[in-house]
């Protein structure tokens, strides 16, 4: 085949897909036949990719040379959007931290103020309660209580001693030990405990098991442990401060010396009958015992007392 | 800076090779790409490099038709700089890896390529030897892909087929040139 402009132009339209399946399939068939015409179209193969070399490095050389005529300022236009990314990439977490540190602080300081979500229970005696003048008048109106038949103590349901009390819980500071009392069958004869088990505590012991004392019952055990207690109070024990502002007790042994106990304490907490238990706050002079709502249940009574001692008695990090 | 409406327009004058239309991308992308890679160890330098080999992708595909842009033109910048800098970061790493081989496999490979790169050489200098003219043709056509009718009005042909005519002529010329070039 003669070498000439239309094979160039051949050569060309076969580059740019302009030939049609048949005419590429001739032409190929015609670049195997010919050797002329492969050595050329090879030739010209191998300028295109020269010349296509030399086209890339002449666009990147102009290309260069825009980028280096262009004033950084004319950048700067274009870049707050890049550092508003960075400084979100940069920033989000620290906020999103932040936020989380916040908000579990806040969540943290309402919790440990916050009175327990009230949910109501049937409680006859509510206001003969709150209208207690003192602590005594309290535990004189709660004695009444249970002698009342009407009252959920006092019901013929009640357990054959029916001066017991279900469960009361007893916080107990004993030396470096504090510990929390679930005491059963309390007997209303004075600073008796039938029945005791330990449910929380922390500190070490320094002479005697809390539990000791609560067992001992027949030797005078809480006369003992509240004695202690005052013994806490006099030596400023950092245990009992830990704790103070959250005494929790039972008004059945506040005798005086109880008395002078809940002084330091703000709560007195005393169960019910049935399942759950309200809370004494310290009042006013005129009004000493102020009661807020009870708690309400939900399955095991003694389960949740401790979750809701363990939270409201976790022990401050010196 | 040349205003564009859209990114269409902006493509079309690209596809010209229109320097305002590379300006343009140039300052409204650079900065993007430049943070990438400096805080992926590059310099700004590199930054340029860069950029610059996308803008080259950009223009060739444009050119051969093949340019699809599915997402905008900031994005495709992106992906495109980045894989590009990837690639780059990948193969400083296996050059750091290699130093610790010999060499001996180079040398045959170098063998294998040499025979084709003197070819290409020897291309190189007969282009440089074509005339302006002729050189200026041969590129707008085979690179910048331009028409024939646009080659006539840019190089002050009088028509298409005119300026086809010396695009052969120009390819004779060269072929005759790297036929009396000494290797």
């Amino acid at each position: 085949m003669e070498i000439n402009e239309e094979t160039y132009r051949l050569f060309d339209r076969y580059h740019a897909g302009e030939l049609s399946a048949a005419g590429r399939a001739d032409f190929e068939q015609l670049l195997l036949s010919d050797e002329q015409l492969r050595n050329e179209f090879d030739w010209l193969n191998l300028a295109v990719s020269e010349i296509r070399m030399n086209g890339k490095s002449i666009l990147k050389k102009q290309l260069a040379e825009i980028g280096a005529g262009i004033p950084a300022s004319a950048f700067e236009k274009y870049s707050p959007s890049i550092k508003s990314k960075s400084f979100f990439k940069k920033w989000w977490w620290v906020i999103a931290v932040a936020v989380a540190i916040g908000l579990a602080a806040t969540w943290f300081v309402l919790n440990r103020r916050s009175s327990p979500e009230h949910e109501g229970i049937d409680d006859a005696r509510k206001d003969a309660v709150i209208e207690s003048k003192d602590v005594q008048g309290t535990i004189v109106l709660k004695d009444e209580i249970i002698d009342d038949d009407s009252s959920p103590f006092g019901s013929p349901g009640a357990p054959a001693t029916s001066d017991t009390i279900s469960e009361v819980y007893v916080n107990s500071i004993s030396g470096e030990n504090c510990g929390v009392f679930s005491v059963r069958a309390i007997s209303r004869s004075p600073n008796v405990f039938n029945d005791a088990e330990r449910i929380n505590s922390s500190g070490s012991q320094d002479s005697m098991d809390p539990i000791y004392y609560s067992w001992n019952d027949v030797s005078g055990a809480t006369s003992e442990t509240i004695l202690k207690v005052e013994c806490c109070l006099q030596n400023s024990h950092p245990a009992f401060y830990t704790y103070a502002n959250r005494i929790v007790l039972s008004a059945t042994y506040t005798d005086t010396s109880g008395l002078r106990f809940f002084q330091h304490g703000n709560e007195l907490m005393m169960t019910d009958s049935k399942p759950g238990y309200f809370i004494l706050q310290k009042g006013s002079a005129e009004k000493p015992l102020v009661r807020i709502k009870p708690y309400s249940v939900k399955g095991d009574l003694k389960d949740t007392v401790k979750e809701i001692i363990s939270n409201k008695l976790k022990p401050a990090k010196k | 800076m040349t205003a564009y409406t859209n990114e269409q327009e902006l493509l079309t004058a690209l596809r010209r090779s229109d320097s305002a239309a590379f300006r343009n991308v140039y300052i409204t992308h650079f900065n993007m790409v430049k943070y990438f890679i400096v805080k992926n160890n590059g310099t700004e330098e590199d930054a340029h490099d860069i950029f610059q080999e996308a803008m080259v992708v950009l223009f060739e595909q444009l050119a051969a038709g093949k340019f699809e842009l599915t997402s905008s033109l900031k994005t495709w910048l992106y992906a495109v700089c980045r894989n590009k800098w990837m690639k780059q970061l990948e193969k400083q790493k296996r050059n750091v890896r290699m130093n610790d081989f010999e060499h001996a496999d180079d040398v045959l490979l170098q063998e294998e390529i040499s025979d084709e790169s003197e070819k290409l050489q020897q291309l190189r200098k007969s282009l440089s030897r074509l005339g302006v003219g002729c050189r200026k043709l041969l590129l707008l056509f085979y690179y910048f892909k331009k028409t024939m009718e646009e080659i006539a009005v840019d190089l002050n042909y009088t028509n298409a087929d005119n300026a086809k005519s010396q695009k052969y002529k120009c390819l004779q010329k060269l072929k005759t040139v790297y036929s009396s070039t000494p290797e």
